[in-house]
């Protein structure tokens, strides 16, 4: 019986992994008027892990314990180090991808200019990656107004 | 059973190759790996010690040992579309190597307000807050879970077996969600040597063959888990309990009513969990209970975070009794001849967690108990602790 389960489960996994491969790249743009508060918030608890028809989001952080903890403070209302612990937990059950944390700002911007879904965290802001869009949402305060800018990246 | 482990060896490290392979073979190998980081993997484990002198308690957690280890992988491989491949193995102190999780897992979100996922294979079920992680030893609370949620009987559902589970989520305009998770699976099978993660087992030692269960969570979320709240029904069904040194076997059903909630703010955190347990066994009956068991206990703990490096439970507090109503076990004790601290228990408990690193934690754990009963695994015999005694547990855990 466990045998026969084990079996459908791996031959499943093989399925989808055709499937995978046999999409065509999906051409999209983000809808900007769904861009708020409370999207980018369920993005970073990692309750939204995939971005519409794009695929799992893969996120950035910057590695300064301060901005850090002064960005979770202020917008998801918990430490940096608690963050970090949340986080963990989900990760490990596979419940959604790790998020990289790289050595400075730039880097995180590069990580996300050069992929079509993922969010990353800078210094004055957070900089969303679409197909061929990347958008920041700058949020200097952390508050429920930011201001957003738009740019293409060719 | 030599040539099963070895099977269940070679499957892991096919796997792992197939994943692996896959991984590498679609990000071209170039400067973007770090990038297009589809595959995570996780290498977790700990050594645990604990120092005290309760013979019963070692041999019932390690066998006698005054140490345990435990080590596991866990990996998961996020495809382009909604798929994603999440697999754990790990080995838990005197338990033998297993898969924890194998699972093939779909995820879609209909619209900005509803969302599900779906899993299939060997899932994992999370029948509370401290059970979400438990089995990655950096990831988990406290060192020893609390007994009150996480026994041996519940220990069945909490890790999950083989079926599916879907979890749809609906997402309000004020950014709280509603989920629901529904599990079907068949149990993983327990026997004496699963018990190194609870704490304590059924008063009874013995064989269970799981039949199937059911699982129904719903849970109430504040958009950043602030407030978080849930209900929890499981049903257990089919069971077959087969005593140590009994030729008989004996149907068992059993059901679990659970309610948590918890708080979440700055560097504070609370919660509390409380359950109710039945178990319909003729097994009870025949040594003069009824066939009918009601178990009830709950948990409470605070947890505060110092500072980036230091994080503690600072209060814990577990009670549970075998039989609602019987509060200080003197029923029970009456029926089955033992010391009424047998049936009851409380435990006062404190941890302080020290970030070494990134990747590696100290944990200090103190309990302080009052009551408490084990079974001697040779004898079948009950082995009574005394009234007060302490346990005091110490782990490094590591997590890359």
């Amino acid at each position: 019986m466990s045998k026969s389960i084990i079996f459908i489960t791996f031959m499943l996994i093989l399925f989808s992994i055709s499937i995978s491969y046999s999409q065509s790249p999906i051409i999209h743009k983000f809808n900007y008027e769904e861009i708020d508060l409370n999207k980018l918030q369920r993005i970073l608890m990692l309750k939204t892990t995939y971005w519409e028809k794009l695929g799992p989001i893969q996120i950035y952080f910057f590695d300064d314990y301060l901005k850090m903890n002064q960005f979770t403070s202020k917008l998801l209302s918990m430490s940096y180090t608690k963050y970090k612990d949340y986080v963990n937990r989900i990760v490990c059950e596979g419940l959604a991808k790790k998020p990289i944390i790289l050595p400075h700002s730039i880097c995180v911007i590069q990580a996300v200019r050069s992929e079509k879904n993922a969010l990353g965290v800078i210094d004055d802001g957070i900089i969303l990656s679409g197909q061929n869009l990347v958008k920041f949402v700058c949020v200097k305060k952390y508050g429920v107004e930011g201001e957003f800018y738009d740019f293409q990246d060719n | 059973m030599t040539f099963k482990i070895i099977k269940t060896k070679l499957f892991i490290i096919l796997f792992y190759s197939f994943c692996i392979t896959l991984s590498l073979a679609s990000q071209n190998i170039n400067s973007q790996i770090l990038q297009n980081n589809s595959f995570n993997i996780n290498l977790f484990g700990a050594i645990t010690y604990l120092f005290q002198n309760e013979e019963g308690f070692l041999e019932f957690m390690t066998d006698g040992d005054d140490n345990y280890t435990t080590i596991g992988i866990m990996s998961s491989y996020y495809f382009k579309n909604s798929f994603s491949i999440n697999t754990q193995i790990s080995k838990q102190g005197i338990e033998d190597l297993d898969i924890d999780f194998l699972t093939l897992r779909y995820s879609n979100t209909v619209n900005n307000n509803f969302n599900y996922n779906f899993e299939i294979g060997k899932i994992r079920t999370n029948v509370g807050f401290l059970s979400m992680g438990r089995l990655n030893p950096k990831n988990s609370w406290g060192i020893i879970l609390p007994q009150a949620l996480y026994s041996d009987t519940i220990k069945r559902y909490a890790s999950g077996g083989l079926g599916f589970s879907l979890t749809p989520t609906y997402v309000f305009d004020s950014g709280w969600d509603l989920t629901f998770d529904f599990s079907f699976f068949k149990p993983s099978e327990s026997n004496n040597e699963t018990l190194v993660n609870t704490f304590y087992g059924p008063v009874t030692d013995g064989k269970y063959e799981t039949g199937y269960a059911i699982i129904m969570k719903t849970s109430l979320n504040s958009i950043t888990d602030n407030y978080q709240l849930y209900y929890l029904f499981a049903l257990g069904q089919n069971d077959k309990f087969s005593p140590s040194g009994l030729n008989k076997d004996y149907d068992q059903k059993s059901m679990l009513n659970q309610i948590g909630f918890q708080y979440n703010v700055s560097k504070f955190a609370w919660l509390i969990e409380a359950r109710y347990y039945q178990m319909w066994n003729n097994f009870f009956k025949d040594i003069g209970d009824t066939k009918r068991q009601n178990l009830f206990g709950f948990n409470i703990t605070t947890r505060y975070w110092f500072s980036p490096k230091i994080v503690a439970n600072v209060f814990g507090y577990w009670y549970w009794t075998d039989k609602i109503g019987d509060w200080n076990g003197q029923e029970k004790a009456d029926i089955y001849g033992t010391n009424r601290y047998a049936h009851i228990q409380h435990d006062l408990y404190t941890t302080l967690i020290y970030n070494f690193s990134k990747n590696i934690d100290f944990k200090f754990e103190y309990h302080k108990m009052f009551g408490g009963a084990f079974i001697d695994c040779e004898s079948n015999n009950m082995v009574d602790v005394p009234k007060q005694w302490d346990v005091i547990a110490t782990q490094i855990s590591f997590n890359f």
